[in-house]
């Protein structure tokens, strides 16, 4: 089910089968609240991916923290229901600047893009990459694409992207070589909150659609993502 | 207080890192050689987790807007106050007005200047240490202002010996190390040199040994991970790595070898042992 092992001197990675799968991401993440809950006191954090987790560990050696959490039973500890986090997305294609890009290699009209991206409910599997880039799963087969032959070298916060079977949102300002199809006008990773993202793992992603009057309205008022959930 | 004139290649506020984080994604950052960063601070007699200054290759030029007392730890640069030549490891003090001008590195890369005091430096997610999109800027900048409330604590004064920078960097064996493709045993044997291709976030490796490894199923990574990508390149994440990562991670650098090879210049060859 899943193989401990050491990860330098501070650390221990858990590993799970080797494939992306909601299921196997599940028990990642009932790993996790089983550490945090059960050895709190050796655990400085915990970073969890697809189908792994990192465990970064204080006052123990990972070999003692290793046989220590040896056993550990996942049963049950699944009971949390996912949120759903809606994120409008203007798709203007004054936003959305590789939009034709994508309907030439994806033989989609743009409007079938928009239907097909918005229509889907995305799994959140972890952040990383940029603070707060989050890893979505779910993109329809249809919507793959492969990235820019030359990445940007400066992308807007919000930009609204796909690069080869990933769809995600740059939180920051950054260089990228995504294929932009859009952007958000929330903002996904806000420093001034005590939780940059009040998103979880295993919670659900829909993006909504939205005008540009609308996308003008809602960059005016500067909500996050919990805001805009409200 | 103090000012920036000139900031030099690459000069940032630094300090043990941030921890607690990496969850969203945010980097772990701090002093690429936290050793040198804990000596500075540790001569000063302040808290041993308060920021310092760490520069790279060439250094800043300071005013001090104010009397401090100051320490330079790290790599050795050529370092003067006003036309005074300063050596490292031995505290002084400066008064008002006098100007540290840090110019090139004679031996090592990173150097850090510890201040005795309170550093009232942006404080993002429990630490002072400056990245980009975290705080409000990635580093120093010409005319910022460091604001420091000295503090007269006790200095220290040890007799430190400075250690050459080390040619054998300690390693251990990464999740992946077992499906490198190629002779695994020739890790241990090449040599490696430090490539122009550096940073705070990661250092290309170059060694003439035909290695790879397949990509992985996003994990996470951390500093001190050597990561071997499908085309052959060794890169050691550093300080202001990335959370995460889709390389092969087939070696680890402990805590004390993230500092030994930071100090390491472009060219500098050494070899990996197994600790």
């Amino acid at each position: 089910m899943y193989r401990p092992r050491t990860f330098g001197n501070k650390a221990v990675l858990f590993e799970f089968d080797n494939r992306i799968d909601p299921e196997i991401h599940d028990q990642v993440i009932a790993l996790a609240h089983e550490l945090n809950s059960r050895f709190d006191t050796y655990i400085a954090e915990i970073i969890p991916a697809y189908n792994s987790l990192l465990v970064h560990l204080k006052q123990i050696n990972p070999e003692v923290f290793i046989a220590q959490t040896n056993g550990i039973v996942l049963e049950g500890a699944n009971h949390k229901k996912p949120m759903t986090w809606r994120i409008p997305v203007c798709y203007d294609e004054s936003l959305g600047l590789d939009l034709e890009e994508v309907s030439a290699y994806t033989k989609l009209d743009i409007s079938e893009i928009i239907q097909q991206h918005s229509n889907t409910l995305y799994r959140f599997y972890f952040n990383g990459f940029l603070p707060g880039f989050m890893y979505l799963g779910g993109l329809s087969s249809a919507l793959h694409c492969p990235r820019k032959a030359s990445p940007r070298t400066q992308i807007p916060k919000g930009a609204v992207g796909i690069g080869g079977e990933q769809t995600g949102v740059y939180p920051s300002n950054s260089p990228g070589g995504w294929n932009i199809i859009g952007q958000t006008p929330l903002t996904l990773f806000d420093l001034s909150d005590e939780s940059p993202t009040p998103m979880k793992p295993k919670d659900l992603v829909k993006f909504t659609p939205i005008d540009l009057n609308e996308f003008e309205e809602l960059n005016a008022q500067q909500l996050n993502l919990a805001k805009y959930n409200a | 207080m103090l000012k920036i004139l000139d900031p030099g290649i690459y000069t940032s506020v630094q300090d043990q890192g941030r921890f607690g984080y990496r969850k969203y994604g945010v980097p772990v950052s701090g002093a690429m050689d936290q050793d040198a960063y804990i000596l500075a601070n540790k001569l000063v007699g302040t808290p041993l987790n308060e920021a310092v200054i760490e520069f790279a290759f060439v250094g800043p030029k300071i005013e001090f807007l104010e009397d401090c007392q100051i320490v330079l730890t790290g790599a050795t640069f050529n370092t003067f106050l006003d036309d005074k030549e300063l050596s490292i490891h031995i505290p002084i003090a400066v008064t008002q007005g006098q100007v540290l001008e840090i110019k090139n590195a004679r031996e090592g890369c990173y150097g850090y200047l510890g201040i005795a005091g309170k550093w009232n430096s942006q404080f993002v997610m429990g630490s002072k240490s400056q990245y980009s999109n975290i705080t409000s800027s990635p580093r120093l900048q010409k005319n910022d202002i460091v604001k420091i409330v000295p503090s007269n604590g006790p200095i220290n004064r040890y007799d430190i010996q400075k250690e050459p920078p080390k040619t054998e960097i300690e390693v251990v064996k990464g999740p992946e190390f077992d499906q490198v493709k190629g002779e695994k045993k020739f890790i241990f044997n090449a040599e490696f040199s430090i490539s122009k291709n550096l940073s705070r976030m990661g250092i290309k490796l170059d060694s003439s040994i035909q290695l790879s490894a397949k990509e992985i199923i996003t994990s996470p990574v951390m500093p001190g991970v050597i990561q071997l990508t499908p085309g052959g390149e060794f890169i050691a994440l550093m300080r202001d790595a990335q959370t995460t990562g889709g390389y092969a991670r087939v070696l680890i650098l402990p805590d004390k070898s993230i500092n030994h090879l930071s100090q390491l210049k472009p060219g500098s060859k050494f070899t990996f042992k197994l600790a």
